[in-house]
């Protein structure tokens, strides 16, 4: 295998959050129809926006849809004002997650993860015992419901061996069930994720077992370092890649409209150093 | 006629907050939260026991945060703890962490099962069925309250993982989510008439059904007053009809630091401010001798968000909302008038009942 990653002075010029967004966006047709959440995955969406999808759909679960982001900010969260002033329809949550995502309408989501395992099932609840937890996180909101209706779910989180797991501390999300194939016997209009994308690399699952496997090498990071990172025996792809770094336009729309304070991915730190 | 349900605040909290209520909120993390209302039961409870039960879309607001570290709280049904972009809070952290002050029970659902929950308390039925809630750990046993001929009666555990194949014959199988059923209801509305006829713009999230899932009353906290003729001007936006409604409660800024779209916007300083100083327990005591026991009335409470604060939330870009209201708002003088007018009512109503 040729040697691939490894190119660790990149990161003097971009963020492993900004690559994050980068590869999430790539991910993103222009024909999709987004359930939109908060935080990196909203950086990502509205990267997808700007380059690749200038004519995807977003939906916000508490009943935005088509909404335009007014001001010169991001939304704090999908309830923020600044995505009520330009909408053409604004509805409620049963219509969003209920009818448009339950029925397959809602193409694409994005859905960040405390822990995730090899079947691409998420937490977002907590780490360790649920009824005397070690840390509480913020719960599912309606990340369960856009696993399991939104048809191809992209998932992004920060990579350990205590985010890549073996087993879930609370099975949150839907991603491929525990033997990989609970989807096949529901009536689920979502088809699974569609790849997960952690700051070390880029994992999509097998079209069989649905396990999923190293497809993709951030450019600053190397095959070893994504194996010994991930909590299962992780199974390496024979035509791994390396992923292209930021591009100029993605860095430019990331820096100075999406992101300008640096907020979700740090990039004014960068500068700093 | 139609009666008039004008009501105070504190008044309000009196009759229909009592230990052991379980009283669910509208809005959403950062939206139409009724965080005035929440302020009042902590002002007038802060060294009781209440017990309390709090459903709510998003348990992670300032004011739901400082109900659990004054210990008012028993137990929540929820989907998330978090306000989103300024983070998760730290009074539910550590009192599901470490216990302090005390251990409330949570109850996790998702966005779409805990919202058909509310509908099958809307609709008089015991379960909905639903995609969501098939796989995972929300069908770990949960607590509330169980459907009988009767009404609803509370229970301690009660099993979720529940699947019902599609009894018309097809292969399908889904998850039975159980009604979920709040003693109280509070929806924050932009605006509502005099009659309870509630007035709301912008995302519903829950609320299309949730002021009907109330078993006993369904309140609304309005940040202005109209008169009826902005209801019938609008009738599609006029989300609960006055005779479901138990009391209007005239509060501007009511949602603040939340958002209330059309009239102000999310107060996102004032979030990071709380959440950050909220991290010890001693913070948070803090906050709430500063948030919610400073003030003696509205114009004080106005006064503690700052003139010039609100003045920048008000230049709102969802002013728009609105505007199709305006025309029609009351003024204070006209609202008190109106308001000493369902006092006498409803004084003499009781005093009728007592009678008898």
């Amino acid at each position: 295998m040729a040697k691939i990653g490894g190119k660790k002075e990149l990161l003097e010029k971009f963020t492993q959050q900004e690559m994050m967004c980068c590869a999430c966006a790539r991910q993103v047709p222009d024909e999709a129809i987004m359930d939109i959440g908060v935080g990196l995955g909203l950086v990502a969406a509205n990267l997808a926006k700007g380059i690749y999808a200038p004519d995807a759909v977003f939906m916000y679960e508490s009943g935005s849809i088509d909404a335009v982001v007014v001001g010169d900010r991001l939304p704090y969260g999908i309830d923020d004002s600044v995505i009520q002033a330009d909408t053409p329809c604004i509805t409620d949550l049963l219509h969003v997650l209920g009818w448009a995502t339950m029925s397959g309408r809602s193409t694409h989501t994005l859905l960040g993860f405390a822990q995730v395992d090899k079947f691409g099932n998420l937490n977002t609840t907590c780490m360790g015992n649920y009824y005397d937890p070690d840390i509480r996180f913020p719960g599912s909101g309606g990340a369960h419901d856009l696993g399991t209706g939104a048809v191809h779910p992209i998932l992004l989180g920060p990579q350990s061996t205590r985010t890549l797991v073996n087993k879930l501390d609370y099975k949150t999300t839907l991603g491929y069930g525990e033997d990989g194939h609970f989807r096949d016997k529901m009536w689920y209009p979502g088809k699974g994720p569609l790849v997960i994308v952690t700051n070390l690399g880029e994992y999509e699952p097998d079209p069989d077992t649905h396990e999923f496997i190293l497809t993709g090498v951030m450019p600053y990071s190397t095959v070893e370092e994504c194996v010994e990172n991930c909590g299962w025996d992780l199974k390496v792809s024979p035509d791994v890649k390396e992923v292209a770094p930021p591009t100029v336009e993605e860095t430019k729309l990331l820096r100075e409209v999406l992101d300008r304070e640096g907020l979700n991915t740090g990039w004014t730190k960068l500068a700093k150093k | 006629m139609a009666k008039l349900k004008l009501m105070r605040m504190e008044d309000a909290v009196k009759r229909f907050v009592h230990t052991r209520t379980s009283i669910l909120s509208s809005g959403f993390p950062l939206m139409r939260k009724p965080q005035a209302f929440w302020r009042e039961i902590i002002r007038q409870h802060i060294n009781d026991k209440m017990d309390l039960q709090i459903i709510s879309p998003g348990m992670g607001d300032e004011t739901n945060g400082y109900m659990v570290a004054a210990g008012l709280v028993e137990s929540c049904v929820t989907v998330f703890i978090s306000q989103e972009r300024p983070g998760t809070n730290p009074n539910l952290r550590r009192s599901i962490e470490k216990g302090v002050p005390r251990r409330i029970r949570i109850e996790d659902y998702s966005n779409l099962s805990m919202n058909m929950g509310l509908v099958a308390a809307g609709l008089n039925v015991p379960f909905m069925p639903c995609l969501s809630g098939r796989w995972g750990d929300f069908r770990k046993p949960g607590f509330g309250r169980r459907f009988n001929e009767e009404g609803t009666i509370p229970v301690h555990h009660y099993p979720k993982d529940i699947v019902m194949k599609d009894p018309f014959g097809s292969e399908v199988d889904t998850a039975l989510i159980q009604g979920i059923y709040p003693d109280v209801s509070v929806l924050m509305a932009q605006c509502a008439d005099p009659y309870g006829n509630a007035l709301v713009v912008g995302q519903l999230a829950y609320d299309q059904w949730s002021p009907f899932a109330a078993r006993k009353h369904t309140i609304v906290v309005a940040d202005r007053i109209v008169d009826t003729a902005a209801c019938k001007q609008f009738p599609n936006l006029t989300l609960v009809p006055g005779f479901a409604v138990s009391a209007v409660i005239p509060w501007y800024g009511a949602s603040w630091p939340c958002n209330s779209v059309g009239h102000y916007a999310e107060d996102i300083a004032h979030m990071n401010e709380t959440l950050q100083r909220s991290k010890t327990q001693e913070g948070a005591e803090e906050c709430i001798r500063d948030y919610c026991l400073s003030y003696k009335d509205h114009d004080e409470y106005m006064e503690m968000i700052g003139k010039d604060n609100m003045k920048q939330l008000e230049d709102t870009h969802t002013r728009h909302l609105v505007d199709p209201f305006r025309e029609w708002f009351m003024s204070d003088a006209e609202v008190e008038k109106l308001m000493k007018q369902a006092e006498a009512e409803r004084a003499k109503v009781e005093a009728e009942s007592e009678a008898k």
